[in-house]
């Protein structure tokens, strides 16, 4: 695949905004400990897994939320910027703990890739809300391509259709 | 001046060689000892994942993640390494996924053991021709033939695997093979015939393990076997002056087969006498006269290419018995014992010569001997691996014509 | 004096319009090298093809698709370019033999070449004889038979007296010598051998490859330039062996010579690509129309006309029945046939 990373990761969001996610064959399901939690307060997330012997899981946090640490095993987690990517093998359940910021709410989104099977798809979102407190969700100034917002949405078609342009070009 | 003028010559074609991707080994194997551990393959998948969806930056993409579990998991993190028909070692560090066949008959085969057609990327244009057997492939591109290969076409399919024969049409196959593999030195070009008894259930053997399908292989090896073993122990034990008389002809009139021939070899496995099998050449043409004086006991008029009847594009058993009736009514052959016991066949070179000879031979020995054979079965043999093995939807009932009289 | 002048006039005329055709043909054969280059089954653009030519000369300037590098340098280019080497080399051979013979439609097949390397062919597919192993088998049986033939119409003419009369038989009994040896090793071989050969004697520019067209381009870079340096001895030639021998020019020396290299060039040419007809037949005289009998000009024409001839042949023989490739050998038996007809219509004295 051409194209930068963050290209193909924009493009990648995209799709995964306008179809509908679909699990085939396996399936991945998020459960919280806690919708609401307190401010500062430690949760844990839970991902139940079905029918994947070798894949992986991407976690992305709301903004604001930070990873603290998993029961899987070290060297098959990495963990960035808001970001968890686990690699599975032969796993039915993954917990980790997160830490809610003083105030703010968002999803936690993810997907996972059978490689096996090869297929993939999105694990539906969580919805988190300190205090049960909802906040607007808003453009900040750090680039944070995995919140997506409303006015960003006609610069990220624009990009899209580039990089399509491109790799179209390569055929 | 030598030197200099190849040197301008050569640079380019070298350069064009680098450019073209060097595929070896294991993705994932970063340390490069061809073994794919668990701390590598963790590593790529975490690279992966990284680089798919963290804006990382590794170098693993999804083709290479998928082949990296799949020889993880299937291969024990191991290549496999496979030994073709010319003898040729060659190691596979990923699953194929793109293949070429110039060869109808291990197109068959992979199909036989397994293979799933989609990866088939493209066909001969013999096996375009065939619509009715391969239907699934009538869509396929077309690249041509070993003696006029698409050369630039199957560069533009990037396949990772080719397959042509082993022993025939040699300096063709060696050509294509030396062309594809000095510009994508990642291509693995595999030599098979599957199509001669000596080595047919081998190579359905190691076609299988090269695909991974080794309990599919197992399975239709076995079933081959049976067949065939079944058919040789049948006729061990015939002495030889007591072994059927056989007149083979092929299908011009008058040519029959000699030693070097496919055919004469299976008309001996199933137990029959070719009394012409000394002559010269493979196909030679004898006097008619020849013909009444060896006085065959059993006569099988071969149809096919050169006798475009029958087999599965046409279903006219009509044709197949008026090439009989001709036979039977030829001068001095009312004399022919054959002729007077009414044993004579007509046969189809779709289940005699090719991947499917062993339903041609199991005929032939039911008809040499049909007492020793009367619990053989070729029909039903036949629509098996055409139900079973190959998955193709044909009724040998109402579809084809292979034998007469049936 | 108004005679001599138009005399003059009508010489510079001439040779304004010999290098006026020389020009418009060194056009021409660039212009179709652009086109053949472009041809061909894999889905590449005209910009694509030109650019990888670039990418693969300047790989520091210029990047092209990989696909596209491997598909113009591995296939396209190296074919193209030996297309036009052999339909140059072809033609100056028999420009050369048709001048040495002062037969018109004499060709390097004419002296039993054609054949020679046919049963050399043969041999080396059905016997599995030969000099050189492995890949060199055919070729290297090829060529040594080819120049077999050479030597032994030298050695035949040499017993009987060097001149074009006896060249033209003893070329003629080889070739009927060496086909009969080929019909019967025909015969005797596998149905697999047999389609072997017979494909082999189509003649195909297909099995090129770089060190092939190296060695052709080489052996066209030493011969023909002795060959225009000598071209004065072949005009000489042409008029008689008595008149060459009154100008001086060395009758038996120069025809051995010149036949020799002749047989040179075909025989290293047509163990590569089997034997592709007409060319040299055809080349010599369509030139001869527009141009003229001095061999000085003749033969760097006639090798372009060749070339061109070739190219548009291999070229045509590529996309007619895409993505099948018809061996160029059949395309340029086609051209025999105008031409041919041409003659029988327009009879005149050459």
């Amino acid at each position: 695949m051409r194209g930068s990373p963050a290209d193909r990761l924009i493009c990648l969001i995209l799709l995964l905004m306008l179809v509908p996610a679909a699990a085939w064959g396996a399936t991945v399901t998020r459960t919280l400990s806690t919708a609401e939690p307190g401010a500062g307060e430690v949760f844990e997330v839970s991902l139940s897994i079905e029918g994947i012997t070798l894949g992986g899981v991407v976690e992305t946090l709301p903004v604001g939320y930070s990873f603290v640490g998993t029961n899987h095993a070290d060297d098959r987690i990495l963990a960035r910027d808001g970001q968890v990517a686990f690699a599975l093998i032969n796993e039915t359940l993954i917990t980790y703990q997160v830490r809610a910021p003083s105030s703010g709410s968002g999803d936690i989104t993810g997907i996972w890739e059978d490689f096996l099977g090869e297929s993939n798809g999105t694990i539906p979102a969580s919805h988190l809300a300190v205090d049960g407190i909802e906040t607007e969700v808003e453009n900040t100034p750090k680039e944070r391509p995995t919140q997506e917002a409303a006015p960003p949405f006609a610069l990220l078609t624009a990009i899209v259709a580039l990089v399509i342009a491109r790799r179209g070009g390569q055929r | 001046m030598n030197r200099r003028i190849i040197l301008i010559l050569v640079l380019p074609m070298l350069l064009a060689v680098q450019a073209s991707a060097v595929e070896g080994g294991i993705p994932g194997d970063t340390d490069g000892d061809d073994v794919l551990t668990f701390s590598e393959y963790t590593a790529a998948a975490l690279s992966y994942l990284d680089a798919a969806y963290m804006g990382g930056a590794g170098e693993i993409d999804r083709d290479d993640i998928l082949d990296a579990a799949w020889v993880y998991a299937r291969w024990d993190g191991k290549p496999v390494v496979v030994t073709d028909s010319s003898g040729r070692d060659l190691t596979l560090y990923r699953p194929l996924r793109r293949v070429v066949t110039f060869s109808g008959e291990a197109l068959e085969t992979l199909r036989s053991v397994g293979f799933d057609m989609e990866k088939v990327v493209a066909v001969d244009k013999y096996t375009h021709e065939k619509s009715t057997f391969f239907p699934e492939c009538q869509d396929k591109p077309d690249i041509g033939s070993i003696w006029s290969p698409d050369m630039e076409r199957i560069i533009s399919l990037r396949p990772d695997a080719v397959f042509l024969y082993a022993s025939i049409s040699t300096s063709a196959c060696d050509d294509i093979q030396r062309r594809l593999e000095a510009s994508s030195p990642g291509i693995r070009v595999f030599r098979f015939d599957c199509f001669k008894p000596a080595t047919y259930p081998e190579e359905i053997r190691k076609i299988a393990a090269i695909i991974d399908e080794p309990g599919q292989g197992e399975e239709f090896a076995s079933f081959y076997e049976s067949t065939m073993d079944r058919i040789r122990k049948g006729t061990a034990d015939i002495p030889a002056d007591e072994r059927v008389r056989v007149y083979f002809e092929y299908w011009t009139d008058y040519k029959t087969v000699a030693a070097g021939s496919g055919y004469n070899e299976k008309i001996e496995i199933a137990g029959g006498l070719n009394p012409f099998a000394g002559e010269s050449g493979e196909y030679p043409i004898i006097d008619p006269e020849a013909v009444i004086v060896m006085d065959p006991q059993v006569i099988v008029k071969l149809a096919g290419q050169g006798l475009a009847v029958g087999g599965y594009a046409h279903h006219d058993p009509e044709t197949l018995a008026e090439i009989r009736s001709a036979l039977l009514e030829r001068p001095g052959w009312s004399r022919i014992s054959a002729v007077k016991d009414g044993r004579v066949y007509v046969i189809h070179s779709d289940i005699l010569g090719g991947a499917q000879h062993f339903i041609g031979t199991a005929y032939l020995a039911k008809w040499f001997y049909p007492d020793r054979f009367a619990d053989l079965d070729p029909h039903a043999i036949h629509q098996r691996y055409l139900s079973e093995f190959q998955g193709i939807d044909f009724d040998l009932a109402s579809m084809g014509s292979f034998v007469y009289p049936e | 004096m108004e005679q001599s002048i138009s005399l003059y006039e009508g010489y510079a005329r001439l040779k304004r319009t010999r290098a006026a055709f020389m020009l418009a043909l060194i056009f021409g054969l660039i212009l179709l090298i652009g086109i053949a280059v472009t041809l061909g089954s894999a889905d590449l653009g005209v910009a694509e093809s030109y650019l990888a030519i670039l990418a693969g000369l300047f790989p520091g300037r210029f990047s092209a698709p990989e696909l596209a590098i491997t598909i113009v340098w591995d296939y396209r280019l190296h074919r193209v370019l030996f297309a036009v080497c052999a339909g140059f080399g072809l033609a100056v051979a028999g420009s050369v033999m048709q001048g040495i013979l002062r037969n018109p439609l004499a060709s390097p097949f004419t002296l039993g070449i054609a054949s020679a390397a046919a049963t050399g062919a043969s041999i080396a597919i059905v016997l599995g004889a030969g000099v050189v192993g492995g890949e060199y088998l055919i070729i290297g049986n090829a060529f040594l038979f080819a120049l077999l033939a050479a030597f032994a119409i030298y050695g035949m003419a040499r017993y009987r007296g060097v001149g074009s009369e006896t060249m033209v038989l003893a070329g003629i009994a080889l070739m009927y010598l060496f086909s009969a040896v080929t019909s019967l090793l025909q015969y005797v071989g596998s149905s697999e051998e047999l389609q072997a050969v017979v494909f082999w004697m189509f003649g195909s520019v297909d099995k090129s490859t770089w060190p092939k067209l190296g060695i052709v381009a080489l052996v066209l870079a030493c011969t023909v330039p002795y060959l225009v340096y000598r071209a004065w001895d072949l005009n000489a030639l042409a008029e008689g062996d008595e008149v060459a021998a009154g100008l001086g020019v060395p009758v038996e020396r120069s025809m051995t010579v010149m036949m020799l290299i002749a047989s040179l060039i075909t025989a290293v040419i047509i163990c590569f690509t089997g034997t592709i007809g007409f060319i040299g037949l055809v080349a010599p005289h369509i030139t001869r129309m527009i141009i003229g009998s001095d061999f000085r000009t003749l033969l760097p024409a006639s090798g372009l006309i060749g070339a061109l001839l070739l190219l548009a042949a291999d070229s045509i023989a590529r996309s007619v029945l895409a993505p099948q490739v018809i061996p160029v050998g059949i395309v340029t038996a086609f051209l025999g046939v105008p031409f041919f007809i041409y003659l029988f219509l327009h009879r005149r004295d050459a």
